[in-house]
């Protein structure tokens, strides 16, 4: 199940008038934002998703662009997905507009496959007011390939005999599972479809890919037997982390602090959400001229705290920065486990006021928002939204519809 | 040296050193027990090179001399042996027999040569305590000595000596005791010592009957006489956190329970809470008191309402199940009283009546629920 043109069909239910209208949800047209989703009439005009906002402002003076509000499009991606769970409770959510059901046990012919999809398509129409599109095939492989097939709103069944066929041509990047790298080595060895790389010799494959290259012929062929896992029997996340483009190269390290500390403190409420604790900070630093650099530190003690996290990442900061211009600015928790010997108060540790802190403030923002509260370093980016830095009604803020300067 | 002696004599000045004999190290030596023997008076000592334990006894010596006595064989056999006198030589190459009624054992020794010496205070400062006040102390705080070595000032229990009064506190940051020994009859100087955990495990274990314990102290040594034995540890440097910072004055909401009847609903909730957090969630209200407790991994839950008598704010509170039931321990009156504050700050556990000369304070951090 892939939701149509999702973060644009979440605003158009919150402004009905921007209907028919060319909409971008991303960054700011004047900035380097990038387009994270635009509208079919929007596409038209040749704007993709991943596209600097600049371009897309280019191609499309009157789109209208939007703030992304996250907030609001996990929210409704809930929703829809506990829409889901009423027909199966083998829904595995791969994105927030994305699902794969297992609906073996459901169906048995084409045409149960068929009414199935519609009834699910009808009832989240019904509900949230959302279209989506569904594609059915044997697997996850197929069933991704075949929701890709007729968008938007669209419903396509790829039965077992048409999959080598429809597969021939695809390129092996859109295959799920073979990614950026994989897709460059491929090219290297001259495969650019499914259907070549299913005719590739096995031994090289073998030779350059060790056994992934048994998988990835596999892959080409539409065969896999992933099973869809519901959230419970997922293995645990490795890592958490969270990563920022800013709108402009920036070189002060006073803002550029001020941005990592705002994604600490967003990795550090992911943790405690999850009951998790991790004792590897990695940082991630692009410069400008996309040169990226990691720079980790595995730690004794297990990390739950923004302040902890960030006062190793600082340090992680200050190893790595060369005063060049970034771009990019990320940071990462891993080497995860549950928190329950965290949750233990002592009375001397610092780390228990900063855990009282921390319990108060995931209130107050479970309340009222994740804006609701933070701390002053964050003040720059919390209120980027109003040039003149003045204190907009909070509500407000995440929505910021800029007509075509 | 040569010297009879009967089993249990032996045994007496044998049993309290093995509180003390590391059960590894990387001295050898130190698995064995110096013996000298100076006409009728046979001492003993061992050492870990932290704690030394010295103890005498009469026997019937007919030659003097030192030796070293490996621990374990010698105390394996004394305790096998029925009370008969026993005659114990050991020759110049170290070759210890012992020979009763029924035969005789024979064992390798080792040259004095290799051990350690034991300290001796040169010009200590003194004062005195009774036995029965200084094993109460040590018995009231030792369980909360902290494990980390990371923070080595509550590996040991602090002892304060101020004018008339003892105090004893431990803690590991989870919990924290103070128990104060009031008209103690000292006058003179304040004192702070981070005792070793272990010296004072060996105290209490051997600190028995009537009688003052007389307490000497010289720069990074304390020692411990009683009766006929000598403890002699070296002090935990550095300072003892301010533990009196940590405890609240201003906790209003109070919770008066039955001690025993508490402590066995919370042994039994804690079958079905978290290995690893020990978790239980106590719900107040003004009646009665749920405990509860869930494990998701295995499965498992339990819940138990006990009536209590509570004035306050109705709230839940988690705690490790385990130092709930530590703390209930040290209670000594039918009924318990729980000063608590906000649930994520420290609670105060108290006898209902303390005992004469006596004040017992005892603090529990809670486990943050979510």
């Amino acid at each position: 199940m892939d939701m149509d043109q999702f973060f644009v069909a979440v605003e158009l239910l919150h402004h009905p008038h921007l209907r028919g209208k060319p909409v971008i949800v991303g960054g700011e047209p004047g900035g380097r934002g990038i387009v994270a989703t635009s509208s079919y009439e929007a596409r038209r005009y040749g704007i993709r998703a991943g596209m600097s906002a600049m371009e897309a402002h280019r191609l499309c003076p009157h789109a209208v662009f939007v703030h992304p509000n996250i907030d609001k499009y996990v929210n409704m991606a809930e929703r829809v997905f506990r829409l889901l769970w009423e027909f199966t409770e083998r829904v595995e959510p791969v994105s927030v507009d994305e699902a794969f059901l297992d609906v073996t046990d459901l169906v048995k012919t084409p045409d149960e496959v068929k009414s199935l999809a519609m009834r699910i398509k009808n009832r989240i129409r019904e509900v949230e007011g959302l279209t989506v599109t569904i594609g059915a095939g044997a697997n996850r492989l197929v069933a991704k390939i075949a929701s890709g097939m007729n968008k938007p709103d669209g419903f396509t069944y790829l039965p077992p005999e048409h999959v080598a066929e429809v597969f021939h041509d695809l390129p092996v990047g859109e295959l799920h599972g073979i990614g950026r790298a994989t897709t460059e080595a491929l090219g290297r060895l001259g495969i650019r479809t499914a259907g070549q790389l299913a005719a590739f010799p096995m031994d090289m494959l073998r030779r350059v890919f060790g056994k992934w290259g048994d998988d990835l012929q596999k892959i080409a062929l539409g065969q896999g037997d992933d099973a869809v896992l519901t959230p419970n029997e997922r293995p645990d996340e490795k890592s958490m982390g969270h990563e920022h483009t800013f709108d402009r190269d920036l070189t002060e390290p006073a803002l550029l602090l001020g941005r990592l500390h705002l994604l600490c403190e967003r990795v550090a409420r992911r943790l405690r959400e999850a009951k998790m604790a991790g004792r590897v900070v990695t940082l991630k630093l692009r410069f400008h001229g996309f040169e990226t650099r990691f720079h980790g530190r595995k730690l004794k003690d297990y990390l739950q705290h923004e302040t902890e996290i960030f006062s190793i990442a600082r340090t992680l900061f200050q190893e790595c920065f060369d005063r060049r211009p970034v771009r990019l600015v990320g940071v990462s928790v891993s080497d995860l486990m549950p928190d329950l010997r965290l949750r233990q108060l002592d009375f001397f540790s610092p780390h228990t006021r900063l855990v009282i802190l921390s319990q108060a403030c995931d209130e107050v923002k479970d309340r009222f928002g994740e804006d609701a509260i933070g701390y002053a370093t964050g003040i720059f980016f919390s209120l980027r939204s109003s040039p003149s830095y003045g204190i907009r009604p909070r509500r407000t803020k995440c929505y910021r519809p800029f007509q075509g300067v | 040296m040569k010297f009879s002696a009967s089993k249990n004599a032996l045994l007496s000045g044998f049993v309290p050193l093995s509180a003390v004999i590391p059960s590894k190290s990387p001295l050898p030596a130190l698995s064995n027990v110096l013996a000298e023997l100076r006409g009728n008076t046979l001492s003993l000592a061992a050492t870990d090179l932290e704690v030394s334990m010295q103890t005498a006894i009469e026997v019937l010596g007919t030659e003097d001399g030192k030796a070293l006595l490996p621990a374990k064989r010698i105390f394996e056999i004394l305790r096998e042996l029925p009370e008969i006198s026993l005659k114990i030589a050991i020759d110049k190459n170290h070759r210890i027999t012992i020979e009763g009624d029924q035969g005789n054992y024979k064992v390798s020794g080792e040259d004095v040569e290799g051990y350690p010496q034991i300290p001796q205070l040169q010009k200590p400062q003194v004062f005195q305590i009774d036995v029965g006040r200084l094993h109460r102390l040590i018995e009231k705080t030792y369980f909360a000595i902290s494990k980390d070595e990371l923070r080595p000032q509550l590996t040991g229990i602090l002892l304060q000596v101020r004018s008339g009064e003892v105090r004893c506190v431990s803690t590991d940051g989870h919990r924290l005791v103070r128990i104060t020994s009031l008209e103690t009859g000292y006058e003179g100087e304040a004192h702070d010592f981070i005792v070793p955990g272990k010296a004072m495990m060996a105290v209490l274990r051997n600190a028995e009957g009537e009688g003052p314990v007389e307490l000497r102290f010289e720069a990074t040594q304390l020692s411990f006489a009683f009766q006929q034995m000598k403890l002699t540890t070296r002090l935990i440097e550095g300072r003892y956190p301010n533990y009196e910072a940590v405890i609240p004055k201003t906790n209003e909401n109070i919770l008066k329970l039955d001690t025993d009847t508490f402590r066995s609903a919370v042994r039994r909730v804690a079958i079905f809470s978290n290995e690893v957090s020990r978790q239980i969630r106590l719900r107040l209200a003004k009646d009665n008191v749920e405990i509860m407790a869930e494990d998701v991994e295995a499965g498992g839950e339990a819940r138990e309402t006990v009536a209590c008598d509570y004035q306050g704010t109705p709230m839940d509170i988690g705690y490790n199940a385990n130092y709930i039931m530590d703390v209930l321990k040290q209670i000594d009156t039918t009924e318990v009283i729980f000063e608590l504050g906000a649930p994520t700050s420290a609670g105060l556990v108290k006898p209902s009546e303390q005992e004469k000369n006596e004040d017992l304070l005892m603090l529990i951090m809670p486990v943050r629920l979510s």
